[in-house]
C-alpha cells in the first residue's frame, strides 16, 4: 500500500518560508501547533475547532490564506481518522473540494502551490482509502466494485494531472527557493504513487499503469540521487510496483535490499547523521518492513512473514535507541510500525494453533487499542473479526467483546449484539463479573438506538440481575432501564397486560434495588403514579412513605401522600403526616443546599403550601361529609383556615385553589350564608373559568337558594293560614326575592354548564313560573326538551310539568296563535292534561292583569269567550272537581276565569249574562268575598278583579 | 533533502522485475479449526479429501475439515454469485455460477460451481415452487455426473429438499434415508446424518404425518446428541441440530393447529441448560401464542408472546434461525397489536424487523417469509 509520507517534512519548509516579522512568527507557531494536535496528537476535533478559530480571526488579514489552507490539511487528516466510513468518505470529498476552490480562487498566488500539494495528498489519500473500499466490496458486495474502480481511477488521474500542473509551473523557479524544490520533489514523488496506485485500482491495466508509474520513479531517483532521502523514499515506493503486478518475490527482495540498506546506515559508526534524518529512515525501516511482511503474506508464505517480524522486532530494539528488554511494540511508530504487528497476527493464526491463534489475538487486540479511530484500528477491528469468525474454541469473550465493540462504533448495530452476545457467551466467570454489566448495556444500547424497546428492557434487566453486584456503572444502567422500560410502555400504549405488569413489577424491583437513591425514589413515584391510575390507594400510600428525606421527591412525596389519605378518609394519619414534616423541616436534615440546582426550594414552598390546604381540608372532610354527620361548629374555624390558605399562599398553592373556593362555598352554604357562598363562587369562576368544580359549587349553592324559598313559602302559607294579612304582604315579597335570587342562579348554571342537570333546570322553570318571568319559564322549559325530550327517564315530567308550563309561559306573553297551535297538539297527544285546556281556555278568552298602578289591564286573548267559557266549564270543571280544594285560592282562580269569560261572551249572546251572574255570587257566597279575601295578596287581587267587573246586566 | 554523507547504497538492478505477473496457482483455503492454508493448488474435492499441491508436492485434507475455499483469480463472476445468493437472488446466483463454470477451465472450479448453480436453484423454489422440478433435475444431474464429490451429500440434501417443494414426498424421503445410510457407508460426515434425519422429519411434517414427523425429529435429536457426547472438541454445528430438532418436535403441534401443546412444550424448555435451546424454546412459544391469536381473532397472548420473543433474541448466541424467526414474529405481533395497543409509528417498526431479517438472516426461511410482509 501507500507509504505514509511525513507531512512534518512539508511543514517544516512551510514555517521555514514565513517571513520574519514577529506576527507572522506567531501566526506560523500557531499553525505548526494546531497541525500538531492532529498528525502527533491525532486531536481531530480539537485541531479542526482550532483551524477555524484562526481562520475567523484572520478572516479580513493577508494571512487568511495560510490558515485556510491549514484547515483543508487538518479536514484531510480528520477524514483519515473518522472512524465512519460514510464519513470519511464526505470528509475526503470536501477536502478536495476545498483544496480546488482555493486553488481556483488564489491561482497565480504562492498559496495556491501550497494548496496544490496538499490537493495532491488529498488524492493519494481519498485514492487509499477507495482502494480499501474496493477490496471490502469485493467480498461483500462486488457490484459495486466497477463504480468504485472508475471513482478511484478518477481521483488517481486528478491527482496526477494536480501534480502536472505544479510541476510545470515551478520547475523553473525551484534553483532558488529551497521550500519549493522540496516541495517540487516530494509533488514528483506522489505523481509516481499515484500512477502506482491506479495501477492497482484497475486491474485490467495494471502492467502499462505500472510502467508509467515505475518511468516516474527512475527519472525521479535518477533527478534527485539515489542517496538522498527522497531517493530512497523514491526506491522504496518504486519496489511496491512489483507488488502491484502481483510480482511478491520481487517486491520482497527490493524491500529487504532497502531495509539492509537503512540497516547499514543506521549502524554506521562513520556517518554523523542528524536526528531528523535518522529518524526518518527509522520510519522508512518501519515501512518496508511492513511492506515486505504484507507482500510476502498475500504470497502465502506464512513462515517467512514470522521470521521476517522476528527480525523487525530485533531491529526496533536495536536500532530504535531503546533499552534492551523495551517492548518493541512501543517503540514502532504508531502510524509507520503498527501495520507490520497486524500482519504478523494474521500469519500467527493461520496454524489455526489454539496457543498461536490466542497470542495473535492478543496482538491485535493491543494495536486495536493503540488505535481506537484510525485507518489502523479499522483493519484491526477487521482482522479481529476475520480471526473470531474462523475459530470459536480459543477466543476470549473480552476479545470477541472488542470485535463487537468495533462493529458498535460503526454502528452495525444488528452485527453488534450478535457480537456481544456471542463474546458473553465465550467469557468465563471472571471476564463476565469485569465485563458483563458493560456488556449488557452495550447490548440494550443497541436495542434502544434500533427502537426494539422490549429487547432494550430486557438487556438492561439482564445486566442488573446477573451484574448488579458487580460493581461498575450500576446506577447508569438503572437509569437506561428505566428510561427503556418507559420507551417500552409508552410505546405500548400503557398497556395494562397481565405480561406487561409483570414486567413492570421486575423492572421496578431492580430499579429499587440498584437504583440508587435518586432513581429509588424517581421509581416509587412512578409506581405510586401507577398505583392511584389503578384506584389502588393503600398501595399508593404505602409505596409513598418508603421516599426518603434525602430525595428530591420527598416532600412532593409527603404532600401527595396526605392528599390520598385524605381520600381515603385517615385523617388522623394525615395529620400526622403534616405535622411529621412540619418538624422534620425544623431539623438540620432538610436544611436547603447552597446551590439549590434542582428546584428543591420551589418545590418545598409549593409542599407547604399545600400543607395550609391540606389543613383546612382534612378538617372540612371530616367534618363537613357529603354524606354523614356534620359539626357545623368546626366549620367557622375551617372557614378561616380556608381564608388564610388562600391569602397566603396565592403564588404557590394555586393549584388547591379551586378546591378551597369549592369547600368555602359549600361551608357558607351550611350556615346558610348564601351570598358569601356566591362570592365564593364568583371568585371561583373568575379565577378559574370554566374549572369542572364549578357546577357543583353551583348547585350547591342552588340548593341552598331553594331551600331558603321552600322556607319562606312555609313561612308564607302558615301566614296566610293564620289570617295575618299585614305580614303576609311582606313575607310575600321576601318569598319572591328569594325565588328570583335562586332564578338567577339556575339561570347563569343553565347557560354556562355544558352539562345542565335537570332537577336544576326542573326547579328554575319553577321558580320562573313562581316569579312570572314568562321569557325565561319559555327559555327553560325549551331548554329543558331540548336536552332531555329524547331520554325516555324524563319524558313523561316533560309532558306533565314541562310543556304545560311552556304553553303558559305563550299564553301569558300573549302568543296567542302560537300558544293555541302548541296547546291543541299538547292536549291532543294528552286529552287528560286539564290544566292545558285552562291554558287554552285563557288562550282563547285572555285575563285580567294588575299593573304597577292596581289598575287592571284587560288581556283580551282571542276574543273567543264563548269558546273559553265551555272549555272551563265543561271539561276544566272536571279537573276542578277531582283535584282542587273549594275556595281556595286555586278554585278562586279558575272561577275568576271561567267567571270572566262568562262575562265577555255575554255581549254576543245573552244566556251568558246569566251564567256570570250564577258564577258572581258563587264566588261570593255568603260572605262577601271574605273567604277570598283572607287568601293573602293572590285573593286579594282576585276580590279585586270581581269589584272592578261586576257581572252584566 | 540530502543525507549528510554519501551513503553506500546498493542499487537494485530492477530490470528483471519486468512486472510480469506470475501465472502459478494459490488457492487457499480454511479448516473447521480455523486454520488457513495460503498458496495452495486444489485439484481435487472427493467426498473423503481434499487434494492440493503445495510447493510442488501432492497432500490433501480430510473433507470434514474443510470450512471454506478461496480460489485463485476466478471469473468476476464468482464473487458476484456468491454476493447473489447473500441477498436472496437465486436465479441471478444460479445463472452466474453457471457463467462460472463455462469460463474457467479449472476442472475442480466448474464441478464446484455447477453444484453451487443447482443450489441456488433450490434456493430458489422456496420462493417459487414452481421451480423446484428444474432443481430436482438439476441436482440428480449432479449427484449422477458427480457422486463422488465433495459436495455430492449436501447435493442430496438439496435434492430432498427441492422435491419436496415439487409435491415428491415419498421420493424426498427416499432420497434422504439413502443420505442417511451413506453416511455409515461411505465414511460421510455424521453431520450428513443429522441432517438427513432432521430434513426427513420436515418432510413428513409437510405431508401432515404429525406423530412421525415427532419421532424424527427426536430420532434426530439422539443421533446429534450421541455425536456431541463423543465428541471431544466442541461440534457447534451439530449443537445447533439437538436444538433444531428439538424445536421441530414443538412445531408439529402448531402445525397441527394444538396451539396449548406447543405452548405447553416449549413452556418447559424455556430453562433448558442448553442455551440454543432455550432460546427456540421461547421463540417457539412466542410463535404459539402468536398464532393462536390469530386463530382465535382475538389479541389475548400477544403482549406475552411479544416479551418472551424479546426474551428469545437475548438468549440465542447463535444470532441465527432463532433470532431471524423471534424478529419475523416480533414483527407480526406489533402489527396485530395495531395502532390501539402500539405507538402510531407500529407499522414502520415492524417493517424494521421485516427488513432486518432479510439483511441480515437472508439465509434463514426467515427471510423469505419476512419479504411477504415488508412494506
Amino acid at each position: 500500500m501507500i507509504g505514509r509520507y511525513p507531512i512534518v517534512l512539508l511543514a517544516t519548509a512551510i514555517a521555514a518560508v514565513a517571513p520574519s516579522a514577529t506576527a507572522q512568527d506567531h501566526l506560523a507557531r500557531d499553525v505548526e501547533f494546531v497541525r500538531n494536535l492532529a498528525t502527533k496528537l491525532r486531536f481531530i476535533d480539537l485541531a479542526q475547532a482550532e483551524a477555524e478559530a484562526l481562520q475567523k480571526s484572520h478572516r479580513d488579514s493577508a494571512d487568511f490564506k495560510l490558515v485556510a489552507q491549514l484547515g483543508i490539511e487538518i479536514s484531510l487528516i480528520g477524514a483519515r481518522a473518522h472512524p465512519d466510513r460514510e464519513q470519511r468518505r464526505t470528509l475526503f470529498k470536501e477536502a478536495l473540494e476545498k483544496s480546488a476552490e482555493f486553488i481556483d480562487r488564489y491561482n497565480g498566488e504562492r498559496v495556491a502551490d501550497d494548496a496544490r500539494v496538499t490537493m495532491v495528498q488529498a488524492c493519494v489519500r481519498y485514492g487509499e482509502f477507495l482502494l480499501e473500499e474496493i477490496e471490502v466490496a469485493r467480498d461483500e458486495d462486488p457490484d459495486q466494485v466497477p463504480e468504485l474502480e472508475e471513482k478511484a481511477a478518477e481521483i488517481f488521474r486528478r491527482g496526477v494531472d494536480e501534480c502536472d500542473t505544479f510541476m510545470k509551473s515551478n520547475e523553473d523557479k525551484i534553483a532558488n527557493d529551497g521550500v519549493l524544490e522540496s516541495q517540487y520533489y516530494f509533488v514528483w514523488l506522489n505523481k509516481a504513487i499515484l500512477q502506482r496506485e491506479n495501477a492497482r485500482a484497475i486491474k485490467k491495466d495494471a502492467k502499462p499503469l505500472a510502467s508509467l508509474a515505475r518511468e516516474t520513479f527512475e527519472n525521479l531517483i535518477l533527478e534527485i540521487g539515489e542517496e538522498s532521502l527522497m531517493g530512497l523514499r523514491g526506491w522504496f515506493e518504486m519496489s511496491r510496483v512489483n507488488e502491484v503486478l502481483g510480482d511478491y518475490e520481487a517486491a520482497v527482495s527490493d524491500f529487504g535490499d532497502t531495509i539492509a540498506g537503512i540497516q547499514e546506515v543506521l549502524t554506521s559508526d562513520q556517518l554523523e547523521l542528524s536526528q531528523y534524518v535518522r529518524d526518518r529512515l527509522f520510519e522508512l525501516l518501519q515501512e518496508a518492513y511492513d511492506a515486505s511482511a504484507n507482500a510476502l503474506f498475500k504470497d502465502g508464505k506464512i513462515e517467512e512473514v514470522l521470521e521476517l517480524c522476528r527480525k523487525y522486532r530485533q531491529d526496533l530494539v536495536e536500532l530504535g535507541s531503546a533499552d534492551e528488554g523495551a517492548d518493541p511494540f512501543e517503540i514502532a511508530s504508531p502510524t509507520s510500525g503498527h501495520g507490520a504487528f497486524l500482519i504478523e497476527a494474521r500469519a500467527m493464526a493461520e496454524s489455526g494453533d489454539p496457543e498461536q491463534m490466542s497470542a495473535a489475538l492478543a496482538l491485535v487486540q493491543k494495536i486495536n487499542d493503540a488505535h481506537p479511530n484510525d485507518i489502523i484500528g479499522i483493519r484491526a477491528k477487521s482482522v479481529l473479526k476475520d480471526l473470531t469468525s474462523r475459530s470459536t474454541a480459543v477466543v476470549s469473550g473480552s476479545t470477541l467483546f472488542e470485535v463487537a465493540k468495533g462493529e458498535y462504533q460503526q454502528r452495525n448495530y444488528e452485527a453488534a449484539i450478535a457480537g456481544f452476545k456471542r463474546a458473553y457467551q465465550a467469557m468465563d466467570a471472571t471476564e463476565r463479573k469485569e465485563n458483563g454489566l458493560e456488556l449488557w448495556r452495550y447490548i440494550g444500547r443497541s436495542f434502544g438506538i434500533e427502537k426494539r424497546y422490549a429487547e432494550a428492557t430486557l438487556a438492561f434487566a439482564r445486566a442488573l440481575e446477573a451484574h448488579g453486584d458487580d460493581g461498575g456503572k450500576v446506577e447508569a444502567t438503572a437509569e437506561n432501564l428505566e428510561q427503556a422500560f418507559g420507551w417500552y410502555y409508552r410505546s405500548a400504549q400503557r398497556d395494562e397486560d397481565r405480561a406487561m405488569r409483570q414486567l413492570q413489577t421486575r423492572v421496578s424491583s431492580l430499579i429499587t434495588r440498584f437504583g440508587g437513591k435518586s432513581n429509588q425514589a424517581k421509581r416509587r413515584w412512578k409506581d405510586a403514579t401507577d398505583a392511584l391510575n389503578r384506584k389502588k390507594y393503600d398501595e399508593a400510600v404505602e409505596i409513598l412513605s418508603q421516599v426518603t428525606p434525602d430525595s428530591p421527591y420527598y416532600e412532593p412525596a409527603q404532600a401527595r401522600r396526605i392528599s390520598v389519605l385524605q381520600e381515603l378518609e385517615r385523617y388522623d394519619e394525615a395529620r400526622k403526616v403534616i405535622a411529621d414534616y412540619r418538624t422534620w423541616l425544623t431539623t438540620p436534615a432538610a436544611e436547603l443546599p447552597a446551590d439549590d440546582k434542582t428546584g428543591m426550594a420551589a418545590r418545598r414552598q409549593q409542599t407547604i403550601a399545600a400543607m395550609a390546604y391540606f389543613d383546612a381540608a382534612i378538617d372540612y372532610d371530616q367534618y363537613c361529609p357529603l354524606n354523614g354527620k356534620k359539626d357545623p361548629t368546626k366549620f367557622p374555624a375551617i372557614i378561616d383556615a380556608l381564608n388564610n390558605f388562600l391569602d397566603q399562599h396565592k403564588q404557590l398553592g394555586e393549584s388547591y385553589f379551586p378546591s378551597a373556593y369549592y369547600r368555602l362555598a359549600f361551608l357558607h352554604c351550611e350556615l346558610g350564608d348564601i351570598e358569601k357562598a356566591e362570592e365564593a363562587l364568583r371568585t371561583l369562576k373568575k379565577d378559574f373559568p370554566a374549572h369542572q368544580l364549578i357546577p357543583a359549587v353551583t348547585t350547591r349553592i342552588f340548593v341552598s337558594h331553594t331551600d331558603r324559598v321552600k322556607a319562606l313559602e312555609t313561612e308564607y302559607e302558615a301566614m296566610i293560614k293564620a289570617g295575618n294579612a299585614q305580614n303576609t304582604r311582606r313575607a310575600h315579597e321576601a318569598l319572591q326575592r328569594a325565588r328570583r335570587a335562586a332564578l338567577a342562579l339556575g339561570l347563569d348554571y343553565s347557560s354556562s354548564d355544558p352539562d345542565p342537570n335537570y332537577s336544576i333546570l326542573a326547579s328554575s322553570l319553577n321558580l320562573a313560573e313562581a316569579v312570572k318571568d314568562w321569557p325565561n319559564v319559555e327559555k327553560l322549559a325549551n331548554q329543558i326538551k331540548e336536552r332531555f325530550g329524547e331520554d325516555k327517564k324524563y319524558q313523561k315530567k316533560i309532558e306533565l310539568y314541562v310543556q304545560p308550563s311552556l304553553c303558559e309561559a305563550l299564553v301569558r306573553q300573549k302568543q296567542f296563535r302560537r300558544a293555541e297551535e302548541v296547546l291543541k297538539a299538547t292536549i291532543e297527544a294528552n286529552p287528560g292534561n286539564y290544566p292545558l285546556k285552562r291554558l287554552l281556555a285563557l288562550t282563547l278568552g285572555g285575563w285580567v292583569e294588575i299593573d304597577e298602578s292596581l289598575n287592571p289591564v284587560v288581556v283580551s286573548g282571542l276574543d273567543r269567550y264563548e269558546e273559553a267559557y265551555l272549555l272551563m266549564f265543561q271539561e276544566y270543571q272536571v279537573y276542578v272537581k277531582a283535584k282542587i280544594d273549594k275556595y281556595s285560592l286555586d278554585w278562586y282562580q279558575q272561577h275568576w276565569e271561567t267567571y270572566w269569560f262568562a262575562r265577555n261572551a255575554a255581549a254576543k249572546d245573552t244566556k251568558f249574562v246569566r251564567y256570570s251572574q250564577v258564577l258572581f255570587n258563587q264566588a261570593k257566597a255568603n260572605e262577601d268575598f271574605a273567604t277570598l279575601k283572607s287568601l293573602g295578596p293572590e285573593g286579594d287581587r282576585i276580590y279585586q278583579l270581581f269589584l272592578q267587573f261586576p257581572p252584566p246586566r | 533533502m540530502r543525507i549528510a554523507n554519501p551513503i553506500p547504497f546498493v542499487l537494485v538492478c530492477l530490470t528483471a522485475a519486468s512486472a510480469v505477473a506470475q501465472d502459478s496457482i494459490k488457492d487457499s483455503f480454511t479448516t473447521t479449526n480455523g486454520r488457513r492454508i495460503r498458496g495452495v493448488e486444489i485439484t481435487e474435492m472427493t467426498a473423503s479429501s481434499i487434494k492440493f499441491l503445495r510447493d510442488g508436492n501432492q497432500d490433501e485434507l480430510p473433507a470434514a475439515l474443510l470450512a471454506s475455499v478461496t480460489w485463485f483469480q476466478p471469473p468476476e463472476q464468482l464473487a458476484l454469485a456468491h454476493a447473489a445468493m447473500r441477498k436472496r437472488e437465486f436465479d441471478n446466483a444460479a445463472n452466474l455460477f453457471e457463467e462460472v463454470a463455462s469460463k474457467t477451465d479449472r476442472d475442480v472450479l466448474k464441478v464446484d460451481a455447477a453444484f453451487f448453480s443447482a443450489k441456488a436453484l433450490a434456493r430458489s423454489a422456496e420462493e417459487d415452487p414452481g421451480r423446484a422440478s428444474m432443481a430436482v433435475d438439476k441436482l440428480k444431474s449432479f449427484l449422477s455426473e458427480h457422486g463422488e464429490n465433495l459436495r455430492a451429500a449436501e447435493a442430496q440434501l438439496e435434492l430432498g429438499r427441492a422435491q419436496l417443494l415439487a409435491g415428491d414426498a415419498v421420493g424426498a424421503e427416499q432420497t434422504l434415508t439413502e443420505l442417511s445410510s451413506k453416511v455409515a457407508a461411505q465414511g460421510l460426515d455424521s453431520l450428513w446424518d443429522i441432517r438427513a434425519k432432521y430434513e426427513i422429519a420436515e418432510a413428513q411434517l409437510a405431508q401432515g404425518k404429525f406423530a412421525e414427523a415427532r419421532t424424527s425429529f427426536r430420532r434426530a435429536k439422539t443421533t446429534a446428541s450421541t455425536v456431541v457426547a463423543a465428541s471431544a472438541d466442541p461440534v457447534p454445528q451439530v449443537e445447533a441440530y439437538i436444538a433444531k430438532s428439538i424445536v421441530g418436535e414443538g412445531e408439529t403441534f402448531i402445525a397441527e393447529k394444538k396451539y396449548d401443546d406447543a405452548i405447553r412444550y416449549f413452556d418447559r424448555l424455556q430453562r433448558d441448560d442448553n442455551p440454543l435451546v432455550a432460546a427456540a424454546a421461547k421463540a417457539g412459544k412466542g410463535e404459539s401464542l402468536f398464532l393462536k391469536a390469530e386463530a382465535d381473532g382475538k389479541q389475548d397472548g400477544l403482549r406475552e408472546a411479544q416479551i418472551v420473543l424479546a426474551e428469545a433474541i437475548l438468549d440465542d448466541v447463535a444470532s441465527g434461525s432463532t433470532t431471524a424467526k423471534a424478529m419475523f414474529y416480533s414483527g407480526r405481533v406489533i402489527v396485530a397489536l395495531g395502532a390501539e395497543r402500539e405507538s402510531s409509528d407500529f407499522m414502520a417498526r415492524a417493517n424494521d424487523y421485516f427488513a432486518t431479517v432479510i439483511a441480515h438472516y437472508g439465509d434463514t426461511a426467515w427471510a423469505a417469509k419476512a419479504k411477504e410482509f415488508v412494506k
